[in-house]
């Protein structure tokens, strides 16, 4: 099955849960917020959330600062509204 | 005299907010935090980079504080809700620092579109902390929408220029009665040291910080000026006159 995630096209062989995709990427899932198809997912669905072929997947973390790390880093963020 | 800061029914002992952008490395932070005393930061959301694994910034962030997500990147009330409502959802808490711009060259704040971000906002529970003008109407507006506290700038963003809209400040001063924090533009401590011997309730500090060759050092001479300024303003400023005062006797011995 084919994902969007945060503007990257990924690929899987079968049907994947929301927290498979968040360790195969690496990712700690306590320090992140997903938001799929527009929709935000409560961490406590992160085991049970399977995800659907070509879903869009936005994956964000808190970061440091405002607006000049804003301009340099988030050029994705009217793709996302 | 209460002497703590009460900012949405919390008291907090310093009245330096610090900001976590800008530093070479996030691992300074703590050593900032410390020095500083600050008890509240700011922190803003940002898209993962799936190929660049760094440490999170929560890591280096002391547990004690505060987090103050802000909606940098809004350009209106809707984009600023929306920020405001992700940043709830990760985890950050329920205060928020509103933050509408749509100006690129001096990111001035959108006085309507803040004002309307606060009232959805206060109404959902937020503890809202808008960044503004100087301007009185706008500051009234926010408190009846439900802001806990207003932010207005001493000069644009990031611009290190100090307090260019003090008589601005000096009537929000007067007039308003949730804390004033002073937000963007300062420079330097004597910046800070001025707003708050004028009255201010706060100062929130980050590029003067940040951009120091010495950070830490700073630091400790904000959370050391605001806290003079604090004291001057409690203690009361003498009586400017026109004329010399002296301030020992002139009449001595020598001239019978």
């Amino acid at each position: 099955m084919k994902l969007n995630v945060n503007g990257l096209e990924k690929s899987y062989d079968q049907d994947i849960l929301l927290s498979s995709l968040i360790h195969l990427l690496g990712l700690n899932s306590d320090k992140i917020i997903v938001q799929v198809d527009g929709v935000i997912i409560k961490k406590d669905l992160f085991t049970t959330f399977i995800l659907k072929e070509n879903s869009s997947i936005e994956i964000l973390a808190i970061v440091g600062g405002g607006w000049n790390e804003w301009k340099a880093n988030n050029w994705w963020w009217k793709l996302w509204f | 005299m209460n002497e703590k800061l009460i900012i949405g029914g919390e008291s907090f002992d310093s009245r330096l907010l610090t900001g976590s952008g800008k530093y070479s490395n996030d691992s300074i932070i703590p050593e900032i935090t410390t020095a500083s005393g600050s008890q509240i930061i700011t922190v803003a959301l940002r898209r993962v980079d799936l190929n660049s694994h760094h440490k999170s910034l929560m890591d280096y962030i002391p547990k004690h504080m505060k987090l103050l997500p802000n909606t940098s990147g809004a350009r209106n009330a809707d984009e600023a809700v929306k920020i405001a409502r992700i940043a709830r959802a990760s985890g950050c808490g329920n205060w928020v620092k509103i933050e509408v711009i749509s100006d690129n060259k001096y990111l001035l704040p959108d006085g309507y579109e803040t004002i309307k971000a606060t009232e959805i906002l206060a109404n959902e529970g937020f503890i809202v902390l808008p960044y503004i003008n100087g301007d009185l109407y706008t500051a009234r507006s926010l408190v009846n929408a439900g802001a806990s506290a207003v932010m207005p700038l001493g000069s644009p963003i990031g611009s290190n220029r100090g307090i260019k809209c003090d008589e601005m400040i000096r009537i929000l001063i007067d007039q308003i009665k949730i804390p004033i924090i002073i937000d963007a533009g300062i420079g330097k401590p004597s910046d800070a040291a001025l707003v708050m011997e004028m009255g201010a309730d706060a100062c929130l500090i980050n590029t003067a910080i940040a951009s120091s060759p010495n950070p830490i050092l700073m630091a400790k001479a904000f959370k050391e000026a605001i806290s003079a300024g604090r004291n001057a303003y409690l203690a009361g400023l003498g009586l400017q006159t026109n004329s010399a005062v002296a301030s020992s006797p002139l009449t001595g011995f020598l001239h019978g």
